[in-house]
């Protein structure tokens, strides 16, 4: 009978959850050791790493989540990051409230203290974890016993990927990694068997209505935002606008759902050409957004509240909060636009539109205006200058990180100006409107697609803000992987705050000189200091070819970008 | 006749220099542009100002060490949405210690609630829920007084704890005639004084303890809070009962009354803890560095009078014999009255035989801590820093197995005063180290500031290091006891996993040149010898400066008892 018992393979809760994440196809799970989490690093280590799952050691868990957030962006799969009890969970907050002000799906794990230390004033105890992440996340879940881990690993994948994408947390007490349970006694399931891999569609009638809506008008326009990422509706998108000839601007989530190739691409945000779209579109259909500020709030006056809106969302609680509508719809994306296309080429195909056509001389004038000024080899450097060098140096397929105040408004403002932004290959934290995303989202970006270049620009505040996972980048012995630091010496969009509303009286906005390359070298990048535009592009090749981590430290002027002007009249700043 | 138009920025300002509100730490944001044009037009002819950091996180934490030096709430900022959730992990280890911190953060315009404009839609109030004592959210400018009042009352009443206050743009940005808004002075609204114990407990208790044979005294954090350690020594002294304090508590005894037997964890404690028969604990609330206050540290039949200004930590964690609501240093000073009617004490057997002990245990472990091996061990390194260090530096230990390091040597060498030895004890909070030495040398800029921490920890708010240089702060030494390894974590791998090392190590590191990138001084060290005179340049540097010294990995004492005691690794 003994002998028997002990034939038996015994597994403890680190490797049941690993298992579980297995299921998921779980690559990298980014995070921090800690003692409670000792079990599952075990589990890791003596058959994770073959069965191709590991973990990436990051040097704060603010990385770390951010890094999963990235992941998430680039991979359309839920990134995961761990912390441990106490200060581990809590490092990781700020980068999970940027993935969830963007819709993305990250899954926390923290560890809790053992619960015979439950509220006593153990190390890092008496700490309410799941209320601390209720704010930020869309289902938290804790687990007290081995039996319970696939189930919440269940329920966290679930939830975090079903509907409108959101973070969720699991927390693990001490006690349910410690358990053991005999490996057979334990079912792990399918993924298909716990989880709808399907999505919603729309009726018939509903898609009927909308191509009436649309047929009837003027002037239509379609917004494309980060749902259409999600469902990753691209394809269908292009084929649809094009059919119809109906002008489409995206949100900050939403850019590169629609090539630049295309002519229906206006732009991005409400900012230059899309500032005449917004008020003049007589039907506007809003394709999985949510109408942020970047897109005015769908207010007036930027809107009108006239318009009719036929507003497609997988949420419902999205569908007429921002703008009023005129038919709503509950539905995916890409279904959507699957079955109106099915729809629409019943009908002929609309060859020619002059309301398109005159948007498009539009964003040429724009682009033309702008290329005119930046042209001017100025130091220090201009602003939109290196972030045209730069977007017109970046690789076709390669992943962009925009992370700052100014320095990001303005690039959006360029950023389909150049070459082509594939779909999700362009990284910005906008709801959070997140500082210090750079350095991790890199990792993580790079990590996701090894083969694919990925730049990052930042500006100098944010960038401090992760520099310790410069030496992550290092270690990890990335390549191709630049970061490009628009450094002004200055909180910019602060210091345009101040210029703006405080008549320039200037107070702690101003850093001091930074040689940002030397910094970076000290962590084992590749830096430069960039100081003649000129110079962008070879200090960028040099970059690529260093075989390191690059770090460019680009002196640019201090300089107010129209979008930050445009923010301040709403009312944002 | 119209007055003077003030902003609600103003009014705050005004509010904050009521409560001598000396430095607020934190990083600018949209919502705060009339907070800070107050500082800058009249607010720094005034005393406040505001310290600009490099990330939130850190500033919280600088606000945590600036309230733990002075025992004045520390103030810290971040702007709506990431500015808050940066400091949350900041505020978090200042709660975790009891720490009066106060957070201030804006929301959004009212016109954008719950839309998606930017960093909109984010519950800032629960956020901070579970580590603040009290939130209040302002949204007129006329409230803004009261809810300084309110959160100044709580910060600082009862057990001192973190607040937030948060504020819409809207109060903010809106004027008012400045006569119509008088501002109280802080004595109109809340309470100086401290209770008292009556005199029926003070009676019993001094019996009790008079009664006892093997008396112990634990002095914790709010023997510190209560500044009660001038009594505290008369009163042990007199009656000749052992102290042991907490590491919350370190310095509210003097290391070299015969009285002292410790901080926290080693084997004269233990012997102590195990073996009183009557405990006196003032202001502590037994956490794991006191073994939960679970046996066998802390046997179950042991009496125990436990003082605390906190009814909900009196009997707790062990079951009391006495529980008394009260202030720490008035319960000190009515006792040491009523002791002073009897008798004192000349000689107590208990206490000397523990006092004996705990120099030879001493002894050995100074012999042991003299070694000159390479790479440096690191209680070599703790014992140099320590005979360097000025008597009256403030001390930071980073945590992890540094911590346990310097724990262990912490009263061997020098005195340490109170309101000087800073550690986030309760979180076990990691990167402490910049931020707190920033806020330390800011609020006693004519001391010496020392900070001991691993390298795993340094370099978690490294970013702040520019922030130090920026202050131009001087005599500000960080020493890193640098083994490319999470330490702490690694021993439990060692231990617990027959070595399967796994995400514990790191390459090297060099933390002097990277210091040296952020304009400090910057120096490695590989030779113990080299170690006091590393110190005397990093002191004549007139920067702030980073020793990186290679240590061998090595597993703390401490550590190994608490293994044992199942406090650390089942």
């Amino acid at each position: 009978m003994k002998n028997l018992a002990e034939e038996k393979k015994m597994i403890n809760g680190g490797d049941v959850l690993i298992k579980c994440l297995l299921q998921e196809n779980v690559k990298y799970m980014f995070g921090i050791p800690g003692g409670q989490f000792l079990n599952m690093y075990d589990a890791i280590y003596k058959w994770g790493r073959e069965s191709g799952i590991n973990t990436v050691l990051f040097r704060h868990e603010a990385s770390a989540a951010h890094a999963a957030d990235a992941w998430a962006r680039v991979t359309n799969t839920p990134g995961i990051c761990f912390g441990t009890v106490g200060p581990g969970a809590l490092n990781l907050m700020a980068g999970v409230g940027a993935a969830w002000a963007d819709n993305i799906p990250v899954i926390a794990i923290v560890s809790q203290v053992n619960s015979k230390f439950q509220d006593s004033f153990t190390l890092q105890g008496n700490l309410d974890q799941i209320t601390l992440f209720k704010p930020i996340t869309k289902y938290q879940k804790t687990v007290r016993r081995l039996e319970v881990i696939p189930d919440a690993v269940h329920q966290v994948f679930r939830e975090a990927t079903g509907n409108r994408h959101q973070p969720v947390l699991l927390e693990i007490f001490e006690d349910a990694f410690l358990e053991e349970i005999e490996e057979e006694r334990l079912e792990i399931l399918e993924v298909e068997r716990y989880r709808a891999i399907t999505n919603p569609s729309i009726s018939s009638d509903l898609i009927t209505k909308t191509l009436d809506l649309l047929a009837n008008a003027k002037k239509p326009v379609i917004i494309s935002g980060g749902g259409i990422a999600r469902a990753e509706a691209w394809n269908e998108l292009k084929e649809f606008a094009e059919y119809m000839q109906i002008p489409v601007i995206t949100s900050v989530m939403g850019i590169g759902t629609l090539t630049n190739k295309s002519k229906c691409l206006i732009g991005a945000s409400v900012a230059g050409p899309s500032l005449r779209v917004a008020p003049e579109a007589d039907v506007i259909l809003a394709l999985g957004c949510k109408f942020s500020f970047t897109l005015a709030h769908g207010e007036e006056p930027f809107w009108k509240n006239t318009q009719q809106l036929i507003q497609v969302d997988i949420d419902s609680s999205i569908i007429g909060r921002a703008k009023p509508l005129t038919l709503g719809i509950v539905g995916d994306a890409k279904q959507f636009l699957i079955q109106s296309i099915e729809e629409v080429k019943k009908i002929d195909k609309v060859e020619r539109r002059e309301w398109l056509e005159e948007l498009v001389i539009v964003r040429r004038k724009t682009q033309e205006k702008m290329n005119k000024k930046i042209m001017k080899d100025k130091t220090p450097i201009i602003p939109k200058r290196l972030i045209k060098e730069i977007l017109e140096t970046i690789e076709e397929d390669g992943i962009l990180i925009i992370d700052g105040g100014d320095i990001s408004t303005s690039t959006v403002e360029q950023v389909d100006f150049y070459k082509d932004r594939s779909p999700l290959s362009t990284l910005v934290a906008v709801g959070m409107g997140q500082l210090g995303t750079a350095i991790p989202y890199g990792i993580g970006a790079k990590l996701a697609k090894p083969d694919k270049q990925v730049v990052a620009i930042a500006g100098d505040g944010a960038f401090l803000i992760n520099v310790q996972d410069l030496e992550t980048a290092s270690r990890l012995g990335l390549k191709d992987l630049i970061y490009v630091v628009a450094n002004n010496s200055a909180w910019g969009m602060i210091k345009s705050g101040q210029n703006i509303f405080m008549g320039k009286r200037h107070i702690d906005v101003d850093l001091p000189e930074f040689n940002y390359a030397k910094c970076a070298e000290s962590f084992g990048c590749y830096g430069e200091v960039v100081t003649d535009p000129n110079e962008i592009k070879p200090a960028f090749e040099r970059a690529k070819n260093s075989g390191k981590p690059a770090v460019l430290d680009v002196k640019i002027a201090f300089d107010t970008p129209d979008s930050t002007k445009l923010m301040a009249s709403m009312g944002i700043l | 006749m119209s007055g003077k138009k003030i902003s609600g920025g103003d009014v705050l300002i005004k509010c904050l220099v009521e409560e001598d509100v000396k430095y607020m730490f934190g990083i600018p944001g949209g919502q705060l542009l009339t907070m800070y044009d107050a500082i800058y037009r009249w607010g720094r002819e005034k005393g406040i100002d505001t310290v600009m950091f490099r990330h939130e996180q850190a500033a919280a934490h600088a606000a945590d060490a600036w309230a733990r030096v002075t025992n004045k709430p520390g103030v810290c900022f971040g702007t709506v949405g990431p500015g808050a959730a940066h400091l949350v992990p900041g505020v978090t280890a200042a709660w975790a210690d009891n720490i009066p911190v106060v957070s201030i953060v804006p929301q959004v315009d009212i016109a954008l609630e719950d839309t998606f404009t930017l960093q909109g839609n984010l519950d800032q109030v629960s956020l901070f829920k579970p580590i603040t004592k009290y939130q209040t959210s302002v949204r007129e400018l006329k409230k803004i007084p009261d809810a300084v009042q309110k959160i100044f009352r709580e910060a600082t009443g009862g057990r001192p704890q973190p607040v937030l206050l948060e504020i819409f743009p809207d109060a903010l940005v809106e004027q008012i005639n400045e006569e119509e808004i008088p501002i109280l002075k802080k004595e109109q609204y809340r309470a100086f004084n401290k209770p008292a114990i009556s005199k029926e407990l003070i009676s019993k208790s001094l019996h009790m303890l008079k009664n006892a044979k093997k008396p112990l005294i634990v002095s914790g954090g709010g023997v510190m809070r209560a500044e009660g350690w001038d009594e505290l020594k008369e009163f042990a002294e007199y009656l000749q009962i052992p102290v042991m304090t907490t590491i919350m508590g370190i310095g509210t005894m003097e290391f070299s009354s015969n009285c002292y037997l410790g901080a926290a964890m080693s084997s004269t404690i233990f012997q102590a803890t195990s073996q009183a028969d009557m405990v006196l604990a003032l202001g502590c609330k037994f956490g794991f560095s006191l073994g939960h206050g679970r046996a066998p540290t802390w046997p179950k039949n042991q009496k125990m009078i436990q003082v605390d200004i906190d009814p909900g930590i009196i009997g707790f964690s062990k079951p009391i014999t006495l529980g008394i609501q009260g202030d720490c240093k008035m319960f000190l000073k009515q006792i040491l009255e009523e002791a002073k009617k009897t008798n004192n004490i000349d000689k107590r057997e208990w206490c000397d035989s523990l006092s004996e002990k705990r120099k030879s245990v001493n002894e050995s472990k100074m012999r042991v801590a003299s070694t000159d091996e390479i790479p440096i061990d690191s209680q070599r390194m703790i014992k140099e820093v320590f005979q360097f260090m000025d008597e009256d530096a403030i001390l930071v230990i980073d945590a992890g197995n540094t911590a346990f390091f310097a724990l262990e040597q912490i009263d061997f060498y020098k005195p340490r005063k109170p309101l000087s030895s800073l550690q986030a004890i309760g979180m076990g909070h990691l990167g402490v180290s910049v931020p707190y030495g920033i806020a330390a040398k800011l609020a006693k800029p004519e001391k010496q500031v020392i900070s001991i921490s691993g390298d795993g920890a340094f370099m978690m708010n490294i970013q702040d290091l520019e922030t130090a240089v920026r202050l131009g702060l001087k005599d500000l030494i960080y020493v890193i006891g640098n083994n490319s390894a999470w330490g702490m974590i690694k021993v439990g791998q060692e231990f617990g996993y027959q070595k399967r090392f796994i995400d514990t190590d790191f390459p090297d590191f060099d933390f002097a040149k990277c210091a040296e990138g952020f304009g400090c001084f910057g120096e490695t060290i590989t030779d113990p010898n080299q170690l006091k005179p590393a110190l005397e340049r990093a002191r004549s540097s007139n920067r702030p400066a980073v020793l990186d010294v290679k240590i061998k990995y090595s597993t703390p004492d401490i550590l190994m008892l608490m293994f044992t005691l199942g406090i650390y690794f089942r």
